[in-house]
């Protein structure tokens, strides 16, 4: 608990920076991770308790070692992706990939000594899995806010046009790889070693943070459970719905 | 000229393949599989695969005349065509492969006995196979193929099949595991899914692939 404390007042005011004052945000970072949960140190008070008893995982926000991260926002308000979505998708997809890692850390000692990300790094088949798709959720839920979208403005307005020329073209392309993936996986925005922007797709639960190199700074999942409650087969008006719930101030926050 | 006279009916009309038609109506297998996603399924997901298989046959000339030939060639003619005419091949055998509940038979005594073999029973046989459907990570399917005359259970990722790889296997029954095949009805619930499928399993179908096909070495046609 006491470490837990010091976590806390360590990384809070980086994460704090670029956020909106509703919810602070303790996204696992590209550099460094530290041991025990899954880092979402999110006090998200915007979110009530019952919305968590609703989905039936108040366990595993506070499940040992690795737990489900507070949403970042009210699931009843953001735009295009339905509540009713949001009670999958976190509720079932994502706890039960925690739960599952949860086992299979029972199991294996050396797996729950981990920090989420040394998992993502180092191990394969049904851990990776897992761990991946739990370290993916938690950032796909920060791409996202209520009344979020528009064209960004900061940092990433200026990478955004130095790499594509414009926004309208890197949404268009960014629309055409989202909706072009065969398959399951995500679609990330990422920033190379050289600083600069690039699209990059991950089939199943592949991400940047396995390879390093490149650091993620924005993504869309596109498994059909992201989208077929509302969409159906329907992916781009999908991608659309994403497009106008950009959390843009934390995608700012994810360049180095 | 002699070119043309090699040309076979379908592709006359520039279409290497026709969607065909779901053998019942879109309601047939409920309350198994639900009447939205048949429909959805069919005539978005499954129209759509071969749309887009038979534009990328306009520009890439395979050797085979038919869609379960064409399967062997699926990938060195590229992922468009390995995905759709998989997504192709893969969806005319399923809706084949499954009948109204009551209405699908059982396996022969051939089948019967070739899965006694290797599973003990059909009990057992149905345990094996749904636990390969369940672990499936992402999209895919899971298969019965019979590979050097004996039963195998196989899964492949996205719209692969066996009959991509030359001698890994003829299939004669699937399972679409692709969340599109299941979400609206079962959500997240896949292995309420797959216990469900088994009501729909057309076996009379299953026996026809196993014993005219299969067993011939013989991919079963679409």
């Amino acid at each position: 608990m006491l470490k837990f404390g010091v976590l806390l007042a360590l990384v809070a005011p980086c994460f704090c920076k670029h956020l909106e004052p509703a919810f602070v945000s303790g996204v696992p970072s590209v550099r460094g991770g530290r041991p025990g949960s899954s880092r979402l140190l999110a006090t998200a008070t915007s979110v009530k308790p019952s919305v968590y008893e609703e989905f039936g995982v108040t366990d595993v926000l506070n499940a040992k070692p690795f737990s489900l991260p507070p949403l970042p926002w009210d699931p009843m308000s953001l735009g295009g992706i339905s509540k009713e979505t949001i009670a999958y998708h976190y509720g079932k997809h994502h706890a039960t990939y925690v739960r599952k890692l949860n086992g299979i850390a029972k199991e294996k000692p050396e797996i729950a000594a981990m920090s989420l990300e040394d998992v993502v790094k180092k191990s394969d088949g049904a851990v990776f899995n897992n761990a991946a798709q739990i370290w993916n959720h938690n950032f796909y839920w920060n791409c996202l806010k209520p009344n979020g979208g528009g064209t960004p403005t900061g940092p990433i307005a200026q990478k955004i046009n130095e790499a594509f020329g414009s926004f309208e073209a890197f949404k268009e392309q960014f629309s055409a790889r989202a909706a072009g993936h065969f398959g399951s996986g995500w679609v990330w925005l990422v920033q190379g070693a050289d600083g600069k922007l690039n699209i990059v797709d991950g089939h199943d639960a592949a991400n940047p943070v396995r390879d390093g190199g490149d650091k993620p700074v924005m993504v869309i999942d596109v498994w059909e459970h992201a989208y077929y409650i509302d969409f159906r087969n329907a992916r781009p008006n999908y991608i659309n719905a994403f497009f106008d719930s950009i959390n843009w101030d934390f995608v700012n926050s994810q360049l180095a | 000229m002699s070119f043309l006279s090699s040309v076979p009916c379908a592709m006359a009309d520039g279409d290497f393949y026709k969607l065909p038609d779901l053998p019942y109506d879109y309601g047939a297998l409920e309350p198994s599989i639900d009447a939205t996603t048949m429909q959805l399924h069919h005539d978005k997901h499954h129209a759509t695969y071969v749309k887009k298989l038979n534009d990328a046959l306009k520009e890439k000339k395979p050797r085979a005349t038919n869609l379960a030939d064409l399967q062997a060639e699926a990938m060195k003619l590229g992922s468009t065509v390995r995905n759709n005419g998989g997504g192709a091949y893969n969806h005319a055998l399923f809706w084949r492969m499954m009948a109204p509940v009551g209405k699908g038979g059982e396996p022969s005594e051939a089948l019967q006995k070739a899965i006694n073999a290797v599973w003990g029973s059909k009990e057992g046989f149905q345990e094996a196979f749904s636990k390969a459907a369940t672990a499936v990570f992402g999209s895919g399917w899971a298969w019965l193929i019979v590979k050097k005359g004996g039963l195998e259970i196989t899964t492949t990722p996205n719209q692969d099949n066996n009959l991509m790889i030359s001698g890994s296997g003829i299939p004669i029954l699937g399972i679409d595991v692709w969340e599109h095949a299941y979400y609206l009805k079962y959500n997240n619930r896949r292995p309420d899914y797959v216990k469900e499928w088994w009501k729909v399993v057309n076996w009379s179908e299953v026996n026809n692939n196993y014993e005219n096909y299969a067993l011939k070495g013989i991919p079963v046609p679409a």
